[in-house]
């Protein structure tokens, strides 16, 4: 199995590089932690399709070790669905991992990443499959969000029906609820996929009708015909781009790892120590 | 199990849909109070919802109307049932006040728990039928409202309430102007014309309890009035763009307001101006979401995260020449737009220009819908046609989203009909809150029959704007109770509108417009018969005749329905709920043209005749129309080629308000948007500057309008008698506290008791009373006084029509006055005993030119209506100037006196209108003249007392005496008191008791409020509802008054100091040298009589029929009070007997209307006056 990383987002070029601080406070780059949680799941071959100049950039920021990394310039960008169709020669027949490299994955399974996760569902199931997060109605409108049926009694496997990018909540409402789950929170995009080379055609059929070529359209066409799942993981994602995303993560990070109740202290004495505005500190 | 369960639980279309004469037929008083019981424990236990409400209504009907004819025709002898149980009894207090608070529940087990039997008394029934009533309605507008939340689509609003969670985005096309040049998105919505509604078959509970029974073909249409240049367009225009401010800026272009909002609190304040149809918009789209209701969130909170930091958004809403009534369902067709235009920006609507996705119309109906519920008002399940295009037939769905019963799939039109209800087990409604739409034009209806209906259709505005609020209750009751003739009327209206569609898919317009008139004249008018009146009746006879002429045929026309058509004139058409506002003429193809200005004089001239007897908000009007092939549709105004033609005439009329905010700004505080605005204006003004200039001077026009109304109603107050010294003393008392509303009662200690019913029995043998009765009335002794001075302004909430011209109900298919009525029970009488009879008809300053008018073409039209009737107008001799309210007057009325509680959101308009009215009166001026409104608004009737004395000072009773000397009696009634007459069993008991005067008093019921008769301090007297010493003391006396009372002349000639002899005297009349003696003696009772302030609400007409309602101060002296004067002047004593509700029941209120008529008032008089009407 392959992997893909798009990281191609012109508004943010140096996410990819951004350090945080891991699980054990030590300094790596976001792009290096994605790698580290696709050799755990036993992906070797890696590309990153990214914006023409910063190929070099990412890859000296990144020590590969036994991953085989292909960069993959996406020059005239036409949308996420776009960046995918780039790789298509990197995946070839293979099966292969889709990874956003603007969010951070983190596992609440001690033995398995999030990514390690769908890919044990995926061999499973023998399905193209995408990672969801149940999401508030309120944020519905930056992810792609599917609605499905519940696959026997598996919790958290859904047989996607249908994929709509960014709704609106009315529509969310309409049209994505999902049986069984609490009304106001449907199952949004959690950034990692699972697909084989069907979804290429299904690229090239969205590309022929639009400028624009979005991921959501050509996954809502998998759905139509059966052959997409969606799978609830054991696991949150950060969006590092949304406000305060980054210090979500970090935090995140710090409490689940060993030095979690060093934080939790640091930051009771944080909120000791804030005031707002003008209000002086009191010590 | 008692016939009526059998029905309610039936799963037989022939058992479920039994009419309730059926179930009533034979059942004895026994029984029927047997059937009461156990309906009062099904509706108590079930769970479902149409069952429980359908209970309650047959509840209601049994006490409004079987039960009191039952204890009328004295069943109470029968075996089981105690004649105690029918002696008159007070209201009890509790179920009053749980009535008032809308605790309906709590105000029935009240009244039940007066016994058993307590339902059998009048008064507690009344009681039971209004709880059981209100009870039924209620739970059918909370099921509406809890439908509308649950609408999936509509949920998530409520669930936001933190700017945190708020999830819309305006679109970025919508921000990203460049200095300060922000598109805007406009939207243009057609309205609605419905061609049939199969009998408000549209109401939400027919369309979520009977699916299959709601259909309705409506058309979208543009429109323009008659010869516009630019055509007929969109009448409904939106328009939203981003502003550089964190504000929230609302503009009404026809209702020409304007705010400015920066705190959530206001958005949810939809009585405070004119704009709670643009706040209902942006609440409805979720740009506001109702769960932020309460919340004290900053506006610029949430903007921030809509639109980003430091941008607000501005929302226009422009209907384009229609006035208010028009029965095309502009206001949802206006919210409709206004939200769609709120849901494009917000991407809510995929398409930011063009159309609508069939989903996307039915989310936007939806939450008009919601938008209509929150603004307190509530539009049918069908207005929001006009958002789709062209067409279409909009059926009811059942509850899994398919249509019930669907008609165009119907082998025959009986199908629908046939169809059983279902078994209903469970509280959910059969049918889904917003119905399906299929589309006819293009398919079913080839576009040379929308062609040849355009080229037919002759639609017009008749000028009238009626609430059609009762009639929409008056259907949902019909339905429940299954009503034989209705519910015949309703199966056959199903087969109306699947004929109409017949002949539109046809193309044979002819026979379409024949249905239409058959459908008003047939099932419309038998189920709601109010649907109809004078002005549209007599316009459909006279446009027949005009057509007719203009067509050059002798032809008598052919019967359609139970009217005659000309050859030439095809059809009727009512729109919407009633008739009088929008309406339709059809006429053959080639005489539409032709006929259009002699359709617009004969409205002109119909308006002007019955203009004081209706209430007409406007001049009729003529439109030219098309039908709107398009639906809805979207247009962002940017800089760009391509432009809508709508957009230029948008921001000429948009920057005409704009302007003058503008310049009082120094252009250095000026925002981008607004420098950007002027920029606009310098453009417009230097291409159409005289247009524009023109567009922006009638405001001045207008006030010097005004001061020329201002002169006219001084001559007004000279003309009528206006006391200028009693007025400033009023104003002086009022401002000082000495008068008041609080002050108009009686001593807080004053004893006041009942007045049992023995004591108002006849004294004497009621055949001895018949006889000299008879007896006086074949003499020629007692003559009528009819009181006709006063406006009614309940009847028409204060329009200013005369309420005795008011053609209020058809006798036998013809619309009569209550004037009429009265005059024809006088000639009836005539009749009888072989006397003329005088009949006097009291007028005022309001009424006098009107009556006159009106009798003059009255006698000239009917020379035998008043045979044997000797009329005489009593021209009234005083008047007041209404004042503006103080703040402590409209404080007692409003919060100190208790309340009937409203439901909620209707509670909350309430509170924030009295609010706005309170400021208005602050800066206004309390106690002020009140005299920002027509003259003929602003002056006031002084009381009916002053109606009697009048008979002296205008010299009606000199005329009369002079012309029968025998005269020693009158009978004095209000107009609206229909049962009023010269029954000689009433006249010879007070010719026998010998009193001064005779008061009737009747039965007290619930509704009756307004004092009534009691022992006060020992003496039994007639007490007005605030005279009264608490408020709760009105609900301790038994009996009402009816405002009707027999008069001995020449008592109350002594009352005045004078005999019969004395005048007779020509110095004591108007002109003569002792009339300033009479004129004293007058005044000297006046002086002696009660004083009372009231509030009453007055109309004021603005814009395009647009209407206000406004309290205003006013003082009078009541006519009851003599029952008082008479003992305190040791001049004799005041009898009083009860009589039947038939004959003391005063109609105040058009809402009175359809029940009087149910129980068998209106059949008793079509029976009686037969011979002379």
């Amino acid at each position: 199995m392959k992997a893909v990383i798009t990281a191609a987002s012109p508004q943010h070029r140096n996410l990819p590089v951004q350090t945080l601080s891991d699980t054990e406070g030590k300094a790596v780059p976001l792009l290096a932690l994605h790698l580290k949680d696709l050799e755990a799941a036993g992906i070797t071959e890696v590309a990153v399709v990214h914006t023409p100049g910063d190929g070099e950039l990412y890859k000296s920021a990144v020590r590969s070790g036994q991953q085989r990394l292909t960069m993959i310039a996406q020059d005239n960008p036409r949308g996420f669905g776009d960046a995918v169709l780039r790789a298509r020669a990197f995946v070839g027949d293979e099966t292969f991992v889709l990874l956003v490299c603007d969010h951070l994955f983190l596992s609440h399974d001690s033995e398995l990443s999030c990514v390690a996760q769908l890919v044990k569902l995926h061999d499973r199931f023998q399905s193209p499959i995408s990672a969801v997060q149940s999401t508030h109605e309120s944020q519905v409108t930056q992810f792609g969000v599917v609605t499905g049926e519940p696959v026997g009694q598996q919790p958290g496997i859904y047989k996607v029906r249908e994929v709509r990018e960014k709704p609106t909540p009315t529509e969310a409402e309409l049209h994505m609820r999902v049986p069984g789950h609490r009304s106001g929170y449907y199952l949004g995009f959690f950034g990692i996929h699972v697909l084989d080379r069907e979804i290429f055609e299904q690229l090239d059929a969205v590309a022929a009708e639009s400028d624009s070529i979005g991921l959501s359209p050509a996954l809502n066409a998998l759905a139509k015909r059966g052959h997409l799942h969606a799978a609830l993981l054991d696991g949150n994602r950060f969006d590092l781009e949304a406000q305060y995303g980054l210090l979500h993560a970090e935090l995140a990070m710090a409490l689940a790892g060993p030095n979690r109740e060093m934080v939790l202290a640091d930051l009771i004495r944080v909120l000791a120590d804030s005031k707002q505005g003008n209000e002086p500190a009191q010590r | 199990m008692s016939p009526f369960l059998e029905t309610l639980c039936g799963t037989e279309a022939a058992t479920f849909d039994r009419s309730i004469e059926s179930l009533v037929e034979g059942r004895s008083l026994e029984q029927l109070l047997e059937d009461c019981d156990a309906m009062e424990s099904f509706w108590r236990e079930t769970d479902n919802l149409y069952l429980r409400v359908r209970t309650l209504v047959i509840l209601y009907h049994l006490h409004r109307f079987v039960l009191p004819a039952h204890v009328d025709a004295n069943e109470a002898s029968r075996p089981g049932v105690d004649d105690e149980e029918l002696v008159p009894c007070p209201i009890p207090l509790n179920a009053h006040r749980a009535l008032q608070n809308r605790n309906f529940e709590e105000a029935i087990d009240a009244l039940l728990q007066h016994g058993r039997k307590a339902r059998l008394n009048v008064t507690l029934s009344s009681g039971l039928a209004t709880a059981y009533y209100d009870l039924a309605l209620q739970s059918l507008a909370n099921q509406v409202r809890k439908s509308v939340r649950q609408e999936i689509g509509n949920q998530w609003m409520f669930r936001i309430g933190h700017p945190d969670d708020f999830p819309l985005r305006v679109r970025k096309e919508l921000v990203n102007g460049q200095d300060g040049n922000a598109p805007w998105l406009i939207e243009q919505t057609p309205v609605r014309m419905d061609l049939s509604h199969s009998s408000w078959s549209d109401i939400f509970f027919l369309g979520m309890d009977r699916p299959e029974f709601a259909k309705v073909v409506n058309v979208s249409v543009d429109l323009a009035m008659t010869g516009s240049p630019q055509g007929p367009v969109p009448p409904c225009l939106s328009a939203l763009r981003v502003i550089d401010r964190p504000v929230i800026r609302l503009v009404s272009i026809d209702l020409e307001n304007v705010a400015e909002v920066d705190d959530l609190g206001t958005l949810f304040d939809f009585g405070r101006d004119y704009l709670g149809l643009l706040k209902a918009a942006l609440i409805a789209s979720g740009i506001i979401p109702p769960g932020m209701e309460g919340s004290r969130t900053p506006l610029s909170r949430l903007l921030a995260r809509l639109l980003g930091p430091g941008r607000g958004l501005e929302l226009v809403s422009w209907v384009r020449d229609i006035p208010k009534g028009s029965r095309l369902a502009v206001s949802t067709n206006l919210l409709g737009s206004l939200i769609a235009t709120c849901m494009r920006a917000t991407s809510q609507i995929k398409d930011l220009s063009g159309g609508m996705s069939e989903e996307e119309r039915r989310i936007v109906a939806s939450r008009a819908i919601l938008g209509e519920w929150l603004g307190g008002s509530g539009g049918g399940w069908q207005d929001s046609g006009g958002i789709w295009p062209g067409a279409k037939l909009i059926e009811g769905c059942l509850i899994n989203g398919e249509i019930a019963s669907a008609m165009l799939s119907q082998e025959s039109p009986d199908e629908a009909v046939a169809t059983a209800p279902e078994v209903k087990d469970d509280a959910v409604a059969r049918g889904a809150l917003i119905p399906r739409h299929t589309r006819l034009d293009g398919d079913y209806i080839p576009e040379a029959s929308i062609n040849a209906l355009e080229e037919s259709l002759i639609l017009i505005h008749g000028g009238m704007a009626a609430n059609v609020g009762p009639i929409l209750e008056m259907v949902t009751e019909r339905y429940l109770l299954r009503n034989a003739l209705e519910w015949e009327s309703r199966q056959g209206s199903l087969q109306f509108t699947r004929g109409i569609l017949d002949a539109l898919h046809e193309g044979d317009i002819r026979t379409m417009g024949q249905l239409t008139t058959r459908h008003f004249f047939g099932p419309l008018k038998e189920i709601i018969p109010w649907s109809s009146n004078a002005f549209t009746e007599r316009l459909i006879a006279e446009v027949s005749t005009a057509i007719a002429e203009v067509d050059g045929s002798s032809d008598a026309g052919q019967s359609v329905g139970t009217a005659t058509l000309s050859e030439g004139f095809w059809g009727f058409w009512m729109l919407g709920g009633m008739s009088g506002g929008g309406m339709g003429l059809i006429v053959r193809p080639e005489l539409r043209e032709r006929v259009k200005p002699i359709i617009a004089e004969v409205l002109i001239r119909l308006k002007k005749e019955y203009e004081r007897a209706l209430p007409f908000a406007m001049d009729p009007v003529i439109y030219d129309f098309s039908i709107n092939r398009h639906g809805s549709t979207g247009h962002l105004a940017d800089a760009g080629a391509g432009q809508d033609p709508a957009v230029p005439h948008f921001l000429k009329e948009y920057l005409r308000f704009q302007l003058p905010v503008l310049l009082q700004k120094h252009p250095s505080e000026r925002s981008n948007v607004e420098r950007h605005d002027m920029h606009m204006v310098r453009n417009l003004a230097g291409r159409h500057a005289g247009e524009f200039l023109a567009s922006l001077v009638p405001e001045e026009t207008r006030k010097a309008d005004a001061s020329t109304e201002s002169v006219g109603l001084n001559e007004l107050l000279e003309r009528h008698g206006f006391d200028p010294q009693q007025h400033e003393q009023i104003r002086e008392d009022l401002r000082a506290g000495r008068v008041g509303l609080s002050q108009n009662r009686l001593h807080p200690k004053t004893n006041l008791e009942d007045v049992s019913r023995d004591e108002l029995q006849f004294k004497f043998d009621p055949e001895a009373c018949a006889e000299a009765g008879q007896e006086a009335l074949a003499r020629g002794e007692c003559a009528v006084v009819t009181l006709a001075a006063g406006a009614g302004s309940r009847w028409t909430q204060g329009a200013g029509v005369v309420k005795a011209l008011h053609p209020f109900a058809p006798f036998k298919g013809v619309f009569r006055s209550f004037l009429e009525t009265h005059l024809a029970k006088s000639r009836l009488s005539a009749q009888v005993t072989g006397a003329p009879v005088s009949h006097v008809v009291t007028t005022g300053y309001l009424t006098h030119g009107p009556i006159s008018d009106w009798l003059e073409v009255f006698r000239k039209r009917n020379p035998q209506a008043l045979e044997g009737v000797d009329l005489h107008l009593s021209e009234g001799r005083s008047v007041g100037l209404r004042l503006v309210p103080t703040l402590r007057d409209l404080r007692y009325a409003w919060y100190e006196l208790p309340q009937e509680k409203l439901d909620e959101q209707a509670e909350k308009m309430r509170d924030s209108v009295r609010k706005a009215l309170m400021r208005w009166a602050e800066d206004t001026g309390e106690a002020a003249d009140y005299r920002d409104n027509l003259p003929l608004q602003c002056l006031h009737p002084v009381g009916h007392w002053y109606e009697v004395p009048n008979l002296l000072l205008n010299g009606t009773l000199q005329n009369l005496l002079l012309a029968n000397p025998s005269l020693t009696t009158l009978l004095l009634h209000n107009i609206d008191t229909l049962g009023a007459s010269l029954d000689p069993v009433y006249l010879g008991h007070h010719l026998l008791s010998g009193s001064p005067l005779t008061f009737e008093v009747m039965q007290r019921k619930f509704e009756d409020v307004g004092g009534g008769l009691a022992r006060v301090d020992g003496q039994v007297r007639l007490v007005e509802g605030f005279a009264l010493p608490q408020e709760e003391d009105e609900f301790r006396l038994s009996f009402y008054n009816t405002a009707t009372s027999w008069i001995d002349v020449d008592a109350l000639l002594a009352i005045f100091g004078y005999s019969r002899e004395d005048l007779s005297h020509p110095d004591l009349l108007p002109d003569g040298c002792r009339y300033a003696e009479l004129q004293d003696a007058v005044r000297r009772v006046a002086t002696r009589m009660p004083t009372y302030i009231t509030i009453k609400e007055t109309k004021k007409r603005w814009g395009r029929g647009q209407e206000d309602i406004f309290p205003v101060l006013q003082f009078e002296r009541l006519w009851g009070d003599m029952s008082a004067y008479l003992p305190s002047q040791g001049k004799g004593q005041a009898a009083f007997i009860e009589v039947p509700r038939l004959r003391g029941q005063q109609l105040k209120d058009p809402a009175q209307l359809d029940a009087w008529s149910r129980e068998g008032s209106l059949e008793w008089f079509q029976e009686h006056l037969a011979p002379v009407l």
